[in-house]
């Protein structure tokens, strides 16, 4: 009886590999998608790229350039200075979104400063640019400068209360203490803020943003869809009778589904293996230290991939109605489970439904090993639950399966 | 030419009634729009989030009171914040660990103490690697409360240092000093404003996801709508109706241009339905010039139907057209901006953008919607769709005539 089960399995392995369309969809799509937006997305972090700003310097004093200095230091963004004549220029360049958004530091800035008198900044924006992570830095930028020029006249103040001072005095005094007071702000002692990702393996932390996410996310999207394909591949043999066919040789009708069902789930972890090791060795994604938990949570999901998929077949009429389906749900599906985007950016409800997905604790097992370090024991949750979704799967598919 | 018409009008209406294409190039389209609008809108709009926060505090002193009821608890704050207390690190670091809370705070022990004396402290702000977008925000937070605890301790330290130095106070009196001083550093104003201001055309509004979405999958679909037309040419091929048209009292380029003619109706009609449900159903604002889109709705179906037809011209069979069609739609769909907005992407990926078509539908329809645009504004993305409608439509045409003479 095993043997043959893996002689139908094998032929079905072989006829997979022979079609192009089919090659094109289980390796060459998942590289490109998850190559394509793992460069563009960067949820959570200022982003894979650096955000556009421009700065106008009309300052015709020092402070302005010590105010540009800081923001220039920023590694996120990616600074270009302007002269006062392309204000018009750079107000179009934020306005098509071209630029994140416009600095213009005023000529009175040192003087005001230097005199202790109210000056403002203006930060033109891009309505069409999501800019929090910017405004928020602006805020602490010019907090650090206000201070610090607090710092200055509140030290004139004092000694003036206790001596006079001529300008130059004045002048000498305001700068030290105004330095000293910047170099404070911007060092990390004092009090500073410890940033810590909860994970185990804190050496080589990931945080799920470009590849590092796309890679097991559209991972798992893409095993969904090649195992989907099974109910593609099962109801064109019983639309083209090759089923029936089959039942005229000398074989259970148990064999030719397990044979088929076994076929498809070589060819998916073959699939999945694939797209792991490209991101692993390609991408420089971190798989994370237990390659058996990452082994565990594909072979469950895939199963369960394959008996969802066999289900499917069973429901529809004909081949075209499988494939149309199988696109829709296992798009669908992913986007809920978190194969898209991370879950935290979705309403909570949409989060609970999400939950109800294969996909939903595949991802969140991939997660627990690449993101908090964990291994075996702490994905025996997550691969119980798809143990139990590819049993209950395959049991309703051998119960509802046509063969004819 | 009317017949070229009865042609398209008969394959329309055979494609009307296929279940399979209402899946795929109208309700599938449909749901993606409504997901991505749902999931992106209010990250767009900067609609804030709850972030579950807990927070371990060994301090219970007057600073860690301040940045708990002044600020985490603040009525600005509290719609956002939802703060739970936890009385020990190891409790909160396992609870983070397991997906509990987003974010976590640890104030340490004596940590008001050590910062009025001068001696160096933190505040530990531990984050879920699975929530690290919210867990920033919190960051946030604490980083601008910092900075405000700072500035008491900066301008007293500076001010004793400077004045000690210059003999102008004595050691005994910074004491007293620093609680006067204390009081008159919290009535310091500042100085240095900053203003935001957002800028945008005088016509402009604020995109909303649901619109972006609408316009960014309604164009990757019309790819889909298109092949789904092109497929049928192949499949009449081999089911040998094609061929049967022949006998009919009409030119062999008559019948191939009927057929192109079904692919451009079919691949209107679902254009038309994806706006007129996503305007009706979804409220998606499609703009107020109804000449302009027009003309973007005719450029755009013409442009992806040519296309359609350039990509047929290469394939050999309708199941060639089914596989490689949809992955040229979602990779033309991504590259041309219709996932993410084109200004996230590197200048590499924004320059290989300009070549498709996509980009120049969704950047005129986005003139329509969100610019206020009128007929004459959508020109320059009309032309260039239309100047890639030749070239596909030329070299498809070509293709296949070369094929045809090669099949004679």
């Amino acid at each position: 009886m095993i043997r043959k089960i893996i002689t139908i399995a094998s032929n079905l392995l072989k006829v997979t590999f022979k079609d192009k369309s089919t090659i094109l969809w289980l390796f060459v799509m998942p590289i490109i998608w998850t190559t394509l937006l793992g460069a563009v997305s960067g949820f959570g972090s200022s982003g894979s790229n650096k955000v556009p700003i421009a700065i106008i310097n009309t300052d015709k004093g020092s402070y302005g350039n010590i105010y540009q200095d800081i923001i220039k230091n920023e590694e996120d963004l990616n600074i270009i200075l302007y002269s006062e004549e392309k204000f018009d220029e750079i107000i179009n360049m934020v306005k098509d979104s071209k630029i994140a958004v416009l600095i213009y530091i005023p000529e009175n800035f040192s003087n005001s400063i230097l005199n202790d008198n109210e000056v403002t900044i203006n930060v033109y924006k891009s309505s069409r640019y999501s800019s929090y992570y910017i405004e928020e830095l602006m805020k602490k930028i010019t907090n650090q400068i206000n201070i610090s020029s607090l710092t200055g006249h509140f030290i004139l103040k004092n000694i003036e209360k206790r001596i006079i001072l001529n300008d130059l005095d004045k002048k000498r005094y305001f700068e030290d203490s105004f330095y000293d007071a910047l170099s404070k702000l911007t060092s990390k002692n004092i009090i500073s803020v410890e940033y810590e990702v909860v994970s185990t393996q804190k050496e080589i932390l990931v945080l799920p943003s470009g590849f590092n996410a796309t890679s097991p996310g559209f991972g798992v999207m893409f095993v969904m869809i090649g195992a989907f394909f099974t109910a593609v591949v099962l109801a064109e043999e019983r639309e083209t009778n090759i089923l029936a066919r089959l039942l005229t040789a000398p074989i259970t009708k148990l064999v030719i589904l397990t044979g088929k069902l076994f076929g498809v789930f070589c060819v998916s972890i073959i699939q999945f293996l694939f797209i792991i090791f490209f991101g692993q060795f390609v991408l420089r994604v971190n798989w994370g230290n237990s390659p058996t938990a990452v082994l565990l949570i594909a072979i469950s999901f895939t199963l369960s991939a394959v008996g969802l998929g066999t289900i499917l077949s069973s429901i529809v009429k004909t081949s075209s109605q499988a494939g149309a389906f199988s696109v829709l749900i296992s798009f669908t599906t992913s986007m809920l489970g978190g194969a898209w985007w991370p879950l935290e950016i979705m309403p909570k409800y949409l989060q609970n439904i999400g939950k109800l997905t294969p996909q939903y604790w595949a991802i969140n097992g991939f997660n627990k090993i690449i993101l908090r370090g964990f291994g075996i024991n702490e994905i025996m949750p997550n691969f119980t639950i798809l143990i139990l979704y590819a049993i209950g799967s395959l049991l309703i598919a051998s119960l509802i399966f046509k063969y004819e | 030419m009317k017949k070229i018409f009865l042609i398209g009008f008969k394959d329309l209406k055979i494609r009307s009634r296929d279940f399979n294409a209402f899946i795929g190039i109208l309700l599938m389209p449909l749901i993606l729009i409504f997901m991505l609008g749902i999931v992106f809108q209010p990250l767009w709009t900067s609609k804030p989030f709850i972030v579950d926060t807990a927070v371990v505090d060994l301090d219970n002193d007057y600073i860690s009171d301040i940045l708990i009821k002044d600020v985490l608890k603040s009525q600005e704050l509290s719609k956002i914040v939802n703060l739970v207390f936890l009385n020990d690190e190891n409790e909160l670091r396992e609870s983070i660990s397991k997906g509990k809370y987003a974010a976590g705070i640890i104030i340490n022990k004596d940590f008001t103490k050590n910062i009025i004396s001068g001696k160096d402290d933190k505040i530990i702000i531990l984050a879920d690697p699975e929530q690290a977008i919210k867990a920033s925000v919190i960051k946030n937070i604490v980083d601008t409360f910092t900075l405000e605890v700072l500035k008491r301790s900066v301008v007293i330290d500076i001010t004793a240092k400077i004045l000690l130095k210059e003999s102008l106070i004595k050691k005994e009196d910074i004491n007293y000093l620093t609680n006067e001083w204390s009081k008159e550093i919290e009535n310091l104003k500042s100085k240095i404003e900053i203003k935001f201001l957002n800028e945008k055309s005088e016509e402009s509004r604020t995109i909303v996801a649901m619109d972006y979405y609408a316009v960014g999958m309604g164009v990757m679909y019309l790819l889909f709508a298109a092949n789904n037309g092109t497929e049928s040419i192949f499949e009449e091929k081999r089911k040998g109706t094609y061929q049967r048209l022949f006998i009919m009292p009409l030119k062999k380029n008559y019948i191939f241009l009927g057929k192109i003619f079904g692919v451009f109706l079919l691949t209107i009609t679902q254009f038309i339905l994806i706006i007129l449900i996503t305007k009706f159903a979804y409220k998606v604002n499609w703009g107020n010039s109804f000449y302009g889109l027009v003309v973007m709705v005719l450029s755009s179906v013409l442009c992806f139907s040519g296309l359609s037809i350039f990509l047929a011209s290469l394939m050999k069979s309708e199941g060639q057209i089914a596989s490689i069609g949809p992955a040229v739609s979602l990779i033309l769909g991504f590259t041309g901006g219709g996932m993410f907005p084109v200004f996230t992407f590197p200048p590499w990926l924004n320059t290989i953008s300009k070549f498709t078509p996509n980009r120049w539908a969704i950047d005129g329809f986005f003139k329509l919607m969100f610019d206020k645009g009128n007929l004459i504004d959508i020109l320059p993305y009309a032309s260039i769709l239309f100047l890639m409608t030749i070239i596909f439509y030329l070299t498809g045409l070509t293709i296949f005539r070369l094929k045809e003479k090669r099949n004679d």
